[in-house]
């Protein structure tokens, strides 16, 4: 497969420190999903202290990961790459950030709903939901740290990010038909659940945006 | 006797804090060493301690009297700067001698301390050369005499081997605590070099940002660093982002970033908080394949680099976060990229910090 120009620049450059940073604002994208799943199973169990404990380490997550972001573009814009290449890149930076920020606004919503308010069918389905919604975070990384290093992996990676983000799709349609049929919650509570339920599909939507940048920055010519 | 004490020096140029609220206590006959990276205050420190500057705040003791506003050449120092800064009309003899004439010492004696100090750095045989005609190893051993023939108990010394090349710099930083050590003075060594302050000093106080981080011996430094930015700065650590899953009797298990369990000696930390782990790459063991236990992370080896004495390796966990491994390149068998293999470390010879509010980058950064 012929690589792109910045393919090619990332393989020359694995070292540098826009790479050093992205690689840091990805793993700190990660840190606040899968804190946000840890968030939404102590809510499912009731568990309100560790709940909340979860939510801080998402939101002092996604302050970092904001901060690596700013750093990164900083760096970017010293101009060693092209223009092109160079906004290829910070389109990338900003849709692993909306991961990040969908991350803390799940738990902006998350925080307002009391565990017991939500009934026992609706809290599987939303950690069913959480868990596919983590593997493909994880499925993600994998994608982005392949694409300056083993690009044909991260297009590999990229499609099992997409597999992973329809079957959050799946699980989310089924939380929507569970969530109609209830007739004992209260309004807000249902409202706000719903809120919650479309933010945590937004991350995986982000998840897969990330990966449409990481196609187009692998295949250009 | 020469010990240095100062009790919460501050010192501002403008709106920079170049050193702040500094409490510090360098014993008599002690080889300290004050490091960080550039701009973290350490040669303002040391300036304050000669004299050549005043602090806005705070307090400095030489030999138990207050100093702080005598000049510096009554505070019974010797000055070693990086450039040597000698005079460059003059030739050994007169550099060397220079301080007894200023103080107006009687021949006899301004003569034996000129041989006495020449012949300790082994430069009598040039006492007839001027600097230029001097390498920068012989230059610096001029000044490092000239600095002690005053008189000086305490030698204050500022980046001494940062112009010098690495041999040199090698077989010199012995030789000054050689001499420091037989002459039973005491002194205070300022070099963003770690290696330097380690093979030298008795204690090393580490700088960042005008503040004193942690004040220990090379091996308490090394061993238990306090801070993450000495556990960085003092040789190499990985660091591995998770929260305290459970405490128990021993310390405490963490989760890593993708699910991985570790247990860590640690026994003061909090359940839910997040925290840093920090293992040296020196202290981690490497298998073939993967198997399971305490402590033992699976991966793949990413990168091979012979070094030498050593060979590192770039280990690509399950979690996809990369930890770097240095084994002796002549112990146990070598593998190979793409191979897999488990990583495993002892719980006792990690340590755990609690993830810096900055943000880990920002905490770790040099500048």
């Amino acid at each position: 497969m012929p690589l792109s120009e910045l393919i090619k620049w990332f393989e020359k450059r694995r070292e540098t420190k826009i790479i050093t940073i992205m690689q840091q604002h990805l793993a700190t994208t990660i840190s606040a999903v899968e804190d946000l799943e840890r968030a939404i199973k102590a809510s499912a169990n009731n568990d309100g202290k560790k709940m909340k404990e979860s939510i801080v380490r998402v939101t002092s997550a996604e302050k970092e990961a904001d901060k690596l972001r700013r750093d990164d573009m900083r760096e970017l814009a010293r101009g060693e790459l092209p223009p092109v290449d160079r906004e290829d890149l910070m389109h990338l930076m900003k849709r692993i950030d909306m991961v990040a920020d969908w991350s803390r606004e799940s738990t902006r919503i998350l925080g307002v709903i009391s565990p017991k308010d939500i009934p026992d069918n609706l809290k599987e389905a939303m950690v069913k939901m959480m868990k596919g919604t983590r593997e493909c975070a994880v499925a993600l990384r994998r994608c982005v740290s392949r694409m300056t290093e083993k690009p044909e992996d991260a297009l590999k990676a990229a499609d099992e990010v997409e597999r992973r983000e329809e079957e959050v799709d799946a699980l989310h349609e089924n939380a929507r038909k569970q969530l109609a049929k209830e007739t004992e919650m209260k309004v807000g509570v249902a409202i706000m659940l719903n809120q919650l339920l479309e933010a945590i599909e937004t991350v995986a939507d982000w998840c897969e945006n990330v990966c449409d940048q990481v196609r187009v920055i692998v295949v250009r010519r | 006797m020469p010990e240095v004490r100062i009790e919460n020096a501050t010192k501002k140029y403008g709106k920079i804090v170049a050193v702040e609220n500094v409490s510090l206590h360098v014993h008599d006959k002690e080889y300290f060493a004050l490091i960080g990276p550039s701009g973290c205050g350490k040669t303002t420190l040391l300036r304050l301690i000669a004299g050549l500057v005043q602090p806005d705040e705070g307090k400095i003791f030489i030999e138990n009297e207050l100093v702080t506003h005598i000049p510096p050449e009554d505070r019974g120092i010797g000055f070693v700067f990086q450039t040597y800064a000698l005079f460059p009309h003059m030739n050994a003899w007169d550099n060397v001698t220079y301080g007894p004439r200023v103080k107006a010492w009687e021949e006899d004696k301004r003569e034996r301390i000129g041989r006495e100090m020449l012949e300790m750095v082994k430069l009598y045989e040039r006492s007839d050369a001027i600097p230029k005609e001097l390498s920068g190893g012989m230059m610096q051993r001029v000044a490092l005499a000239r600095a002690l023939a005053a008189g000086a108990k305490l030698l204050l010394l500022d980046e001494p081997l940062g112009a010098l090349d690495a041999k040199i710099r090698f077989e010199l930083r012995y030789e000054i605590r050689k001499l420091v050590k037989d002459l039973a003075l005491t002194a205070i060594h300022v070099t963003h070099d770690q290696g330097e302050a380690m093979a030298i000093s008795d204690r090393i106080a580490v700088m960042k940002k005008g503040k004193i981080l942690q004040v220990g011996t090379p091996q308490e430094l090394y061993m238990k660093p306090k801070h993450i930015f000495v556990a960085n700065f003092i040789g190499e650590s990985n660091f591995l982002e998770g929260y305290v899953v459970d405490t128990e009797d021993k310390g405490c298990i963490i989760e890593l970033r993708g699910g991985l369990i570790v247990n860590a000696a640690d026994k003061a930390r909090n359940k839910e908080e997040r925290v840093v782990l920090g293992v040296r790459p020196e202290t981690l063991s490497i298998e073939k394949g993967h198997k399971k236990g305490l402590n033992c992370l699976p991966g793949r080896i990413e990168r091979f680099r012979f070094e030498g004495t050593d060979v590192r390796y770039e280990v690509r966990l399950k979690n996809e976060d990369t930890i770097v491994i240095i084994r002796p390149a002549l112990m146990g068998e070598w593998f190979n990229e793409g191979e897999k293999v488990t990583v495993g470390f002892p719980q006792e010879k990690s340590y755990v910090f609690t993830y810096p509010s900055i943000g880990l980058r920002s905490e770790l950064a040099l500048e």
